[in-house]
């Protein structure tokens, strides 16, 4: 009997076959070739120039082909789960900080000997880009491409407005907070703040600079116990904390992890100063080209031991499970030359992770700049990359919601740390094989 | 004869179901039953897991940051019934066969296709206490809106509300609409000629006659509840702030993914499975007697 | 004017104002993606952007390949939602309407499934398809997708909201099951089938990480993750996103439209009477 469902299903059941047989066919390229993958997120608008960059690798590199694949969204997810599906690419853009936390041991590559085979120059690099991810003088696993320190961003014209004098290397964190004070208005007089003295980053991340700049640190250099709870660290919070709770110096929005529209309304000069990563550069920049607002960047304001700079980098790491170890290494060497690494900072605003470049006067006394680049090297060299232990993502986790706890008034930032300590003292614990113990940090 | 009658019948249903259980057997059963399995493990992702018993499931009892976790998705859960009858009260009026009704259907139905991070980044920014779109318009009327994804008291009303605005016309009104397209119109017909006022009609033949339906939303609603909403979570808050909106869907991925906990993620959701299921069978026993078929 | 006229444009005024007030957060996707990428959070918010930039959506196709992205999108949508709807019929005909040793304990555990969440067995499910050699293939997404308990459920609860008359009537004719299954029960249950085709597609043209998770080559990726292209590290392109994201509603909008037609009145419950 005929049916109009059967006939609809039936039609059904034969698209699927099509998809599943043809459209889907798996294309085998049969050239010989060596195929390389690689995961990678090229800056959004970039897609195109790294595109050309791999071009060029494939065509000095004959026999190599590189299949480039992106995971926008959550990228470390992805990662994980190709290593246990052990179908990871080749060569994947790695996160500094994340390095430690995959058991580096077993799922990533150590350089090392290709370094020493190939004399390949790591002295080029900035040590604190290697440092990010614990290196080591045996244990290479990660080469860092471009990074950044902390900076105080400024907008000259409220400065001016105010009658107060520029951000330079001689102020402290006293200068810092009168100005914030300072540049907090209500312009409009309806009892909400519509120009914010500063921001300062109230995650855990933006936090543990100020409380090294104090004399305190997350962890001590063997990595068994934690120190959050201790005075320096103790003192250093408050002191960023009030800078919310007591002068009211912020913008209320601002406060958990730095959200949308940050540099947008900074740009559009709705707040005085930002205490952040260079990373906000570019995005400053493109607003910026609106509003025609005069802004400059200075050095973070001095504690007690030091400035608040931390480091963070991006850069590349070789999965241990590749089948064509050479090849990658070739990749990764390609991409992490003097001339990629200088036009992809260049063209991106990064900061690179080779001297020869960083320190360069070219980079150093950019034209198409209105900001001072040497204010970025000088900030890189006084940085320091965070613990980035095992056991890092635990303790930064009960870190957070402390720290939104105490800031939010709840409750007062002594007692959060001690229970984070506790916590995170047992996690140091249970990871202690996992940590590389550094002894010390080695600047240039 | 009636036992090969049984016999046939038995055969028949195991036939028709043949395909779609093999299937789910393979890819859906399988998995749930390796998670299961996982919760007795401790695993980080990326080496051998290590068999530890019991241990993940006495670490959940004490463990603060799971029970809050709980309590948190609770209190999201008390959105059910008011979306369940918003999504009823747009059915009841797009159900009307009037001029142009598609056209409010489709509008209605669009707030729940607009979605995925797009706009999850868009109600966040809506939200923002300062910049705003929500803040601006109440200023209009001149209320000072407080901050609401930054408050520990208003984070999760601001989500609730959020879910309910935008599924109120998805996927539930359109059941209703199906179920009311369904109910037989004679049943309306007899009630009009006893003189039944509109209320009485509605208490006393719609909501029995969609009582299936109801039941379905509202079984889905419960599980759904339980044991999803993380993209919401996952963009606009993170969990905070202060862990006030980590719900349990968000603090198992957390644990699973970023903690590298994932045999302890593996038990909290053995955990959460059974205390879904008991609210289901709870569920089924009391509401499966309000329903008639 | 009579009183019910009366009534009707107060019901059309009332309709409409709901409809704008749902529709505020659209409005103002649709007034982002026409900025200029510096204006996006411009205070105090504007809703006609100055200048508005159509380019906007010609700029998205150029960044992503959008029209392979939508063709996979439409595709696997398509694909799991026919496989589905048909597996997911023969099922709950099954749960409804026959009697079989260990029925209601199998389908507790279709429900039980549904329990779990996604992430903790996201790995599980990809480690198997990695032993069947999927990754990176459709049949990695299809297959999983077709057998999702959700949709038998569903279909089961409307099946046993069917009245039984006709089926009996059938049954006295001499039909059997299959007979029945295709001529009186896939006939009467027209706006459940389409419900459930409609949120099938919904929900898998929207998916987003487990394609992200499960394929490995940008070429066959779906909308959805093209759409987080426009989301890098440290910025987003929010004008480029809402642009893209407005273009990739459009067929669902249609898929709509489509399966509107199937919500008639009446039609099924026409020939059963007294």
């Amino acid at each position: 009997m005929f049916n109009w469902y059967k006939l609809t299903f039936l039609l059904g059941f034969l698209v699927i076959l099509f998809v599943l047989l043809v459209y889907d066919r798996p294309k085998i390229i049969n050239d010989g070739k060596i195929e390389l993958r690689l995961l990678a997120n090229p800056p959004p608008g970039y897609e195109k120039k790294f595109e050309e960059l791999l071009a060029l690798f494939e065509k000095t590199h004959p026999n190599i082909r590189v299949k480039h694949n992106k995971a926008p969204g959550n990228y470390y997810i992805k990662v994980q789960t190709m290593m246990v599906g052990k179908t990871c690419a080749d060569v994947v853009h790695f996160s500094g900080k994340q390095v430690n936390s995959f058991k580096i041991k077993d799922t990533l590559l150590n350089l090392m000997p290709m370094i020493k085979r190939d004399n390949y120059d790591l002295d080029d690099y900035f040590k604190v880009g290697l440092e990010d991810a614990q290196s080591t003088e045996q244990e290479v696993h990660y080469l860092p491409l471009e990074g950044s320190g902390t900076v105080l961003f400024y907008n000259k014209d409220l400065f001016d407005q105010a009658n107060l004098s520029y951000p330079d290397d001689s102020w402290t964190w006293q200068d810092f907070q009168e100005a914030a004070i300072k540049l907090t208005k209500d312009i409009d007089g309806d009892g909400r703040i519509d120009q914010a003295g500063c921001v300062v980053g109230y995650w855990w991340a933006g936090a543990i600079p100020w409380i090294w700049s104090n004399g305190g640190n997350m962890v001590n250099t063997q990595h068994t116990k934690c120190l959050l709870n201790q005075p320096e660290a103790i003192e250093a919070l408050n002191f960023i904390l009030d800078l919310e709770r007591k002068h009211h110096a912020t913008a209320k929005s601002l406060g958990g992890t730095e959200s949308a529209g940050v540099y947008e309304n900074f740009a559009s000069g709705r707040i005085g100063m930002i205490v952040a990563l260079a990373y906000g550069l570019p995005m400053i920049m493109d607003a910026g080209k609106n509003s025609n607002i005069r802004w400059g960047i200075a050095m973070p304001p001095k504690g007690k031991y030091g400035r608040p700079i931390r480091y963070t980098s991006s850069g590349w790491v070789v999965w241990s499970g590749t089948k064509h170890p050479d090849e990658a290494w070739e990749l990764v060497k390609f991409l992490n030359s003097h001339k990629v690494m200088k036009e992809y900072c260049f063209d991106n605003y990064y900061i690179p992770a080779r001297k020869s470049i960083g320190l360069s006067p070219e980079f150093r006394n950019r034209p198409d700049t209105s900001f001072d680049e040497n204010v970025l090297i000088q900030s890189l060299l006084a940085s320091r990359p965070l613990d980035n232990i095992y056991a890092l993502r635990s303790i930064s986790s009960d870190f957070g919601i402390a720290l939104d706890k105490a800031r939010l008034g709840m409750s007062d930032i002594q007692t959060e740390m001690d229970k984070v300590v506790e916590k995170a003292d047992a996690a140091l614990n249970e990871h202690s094989s996992n940590n590389i113990a550094t002894e010390g940090i080695d600047h240039d | 004869m009636i036992e090969k009658k049984k016999l046939r019948e038995c055969a028949a249903g195991f036939l028709f179901i043949l395909p779609n259980f093999t299937g789910f057997m393979i890819f859906t059963l399988l998995p749930v039953c390796a998670a299961f399995i996982l919760a007795f493990y401790k695993w980080d992702i990326l080496t051998a897991p290590q068999f530890i018993g019991l241990g993940n499931f006495t670490r959940l009892f004490t463990d603060k940051a799971f029970w809050n976790s709980f309590y948190n998705t609770l209190i999201l859960m008390t959105g059910i019934p008011l979306s369940m009858a918003a999504s009823l009260f747009l059915a009841l009026m797009v159900n009307k066969s009037l001029r142009g009704i598609i056209v409010y259907r489709t509008l209605y139905f669009f707030p729940s296709i607009c979605s995925g991070i797009g706009l999850l980044l868009l109600w966040r920014w809506i939200y923002n206490p300062d910049f705003g779109l929500l803040n601006v318009l109440l200023s209009y009327i001149g209320i000072d809106g407080p901050n609401w994804l930054g408050s520990v008291f208003w984070a999760k009303p601001a989500l609730i509300f959020m879910g309910i605005w935008t599924g109120m016309g998805g996927t539930n009104m359109i059941l209703y609409l199906a179920a009311l397209q369904g109910v037989n119109p004679e049943l309306y017909e007899a009630a009009d000629m006893d003189g039944a006022s509109n209320w009485r009609k509605f208490y006393h033949i719609t909501l029995p006659m969609i009582s299936p339906t109801t039941f379905f939303i509202f079984t889905m609603s419960i599980i759904s509840g339980f044991q999803g909403s993380f993209d919401s979570v996952f963009i606009m808050t993170g969990g905070g702030p202060a862990g006030s909106t980590t719900n349990l869907s968000f603090h198992i991925y957390r644990n699973a993914y970023e903690l590298f906990n994932m045999g302890y993620a593996s038990s909290m959701a053995l955990v959460l499975f059974a205390i879904v299921l008991v609210a289901t069978l709870i569920n089924w026993k009391y509401g499966g007697k309000k329903v008639t078929y | 004017m009579s009183f019910n006229t009366v009534k009707k444009i107060l019901l059309y005024i009332f309709m409409t104002i709901l409809a704008i007030g749902m529709l505020i957060p659209f409005f103002w996707m649709v007034s982002t993606s026409l900025k200029d990428g510096n204006n996006v959070f411009e205070f105090p918010p504007k809703w006609i952007p100055n200048p508005i930039k159509w380019s906007n959506y010609a700029e998205v196709w150029e960044v992503v390949p959008f029209a392979a992205f939508a063709l996979n999108s439409f595709l696997l949508a398509l694909c799991v939602t026919c496989g589905q709807v048909l597996t997911s019929a023969f099922a709950a005909f099954s749960f409804a309407r026959l009697n079989w040793w260990g029925r209601d304990k199998v389908f507790f555990a279709y429900l039980a499934t549904m329990m779990i969440p996604g992430a903790v067995t996201m790995i599980p499910l990809f480690l198997l398809l990695r032993y069947l050699g999927w990754i990176d293939s459709y049949k990695a997404i299809i297959i999983p997708g077709i057998f999702s308990a959700y949709g038998t459920f569903m279909l089961r609860q409307f099946f046993m909201g069917l009245p039984t008359e006709l089926e009996d009537a059938a049954r006295i004719d001499g039909c059997n099951l299959w007979e029945i299954f295709w001529n009186v029960t896939i006939p009467l249950s027209k706006p459940a089938l389409a419900t459930l085709s409609i949120f099938t597609f919904l929900g898998n043209w929207r998916n987003f990480q487990w394609p992200l998770i499960v394929l490995q080559t940008s070429e066959k990726m779906t909308l959805p993750v093209g759409l987080a292209y426009f989301m890098g590290e440290h910025s987003t392109k929010w004008n480029l996103l809402m642009a893209g994201s407005l273009m990739s509603i459009v067929p669902l909008v249609a898929i709509f439209l489509i399966g509107q037609r199937f919500f008639v009145k009446g039609i099924q419950l026409g020939g059963v009477k007294g």
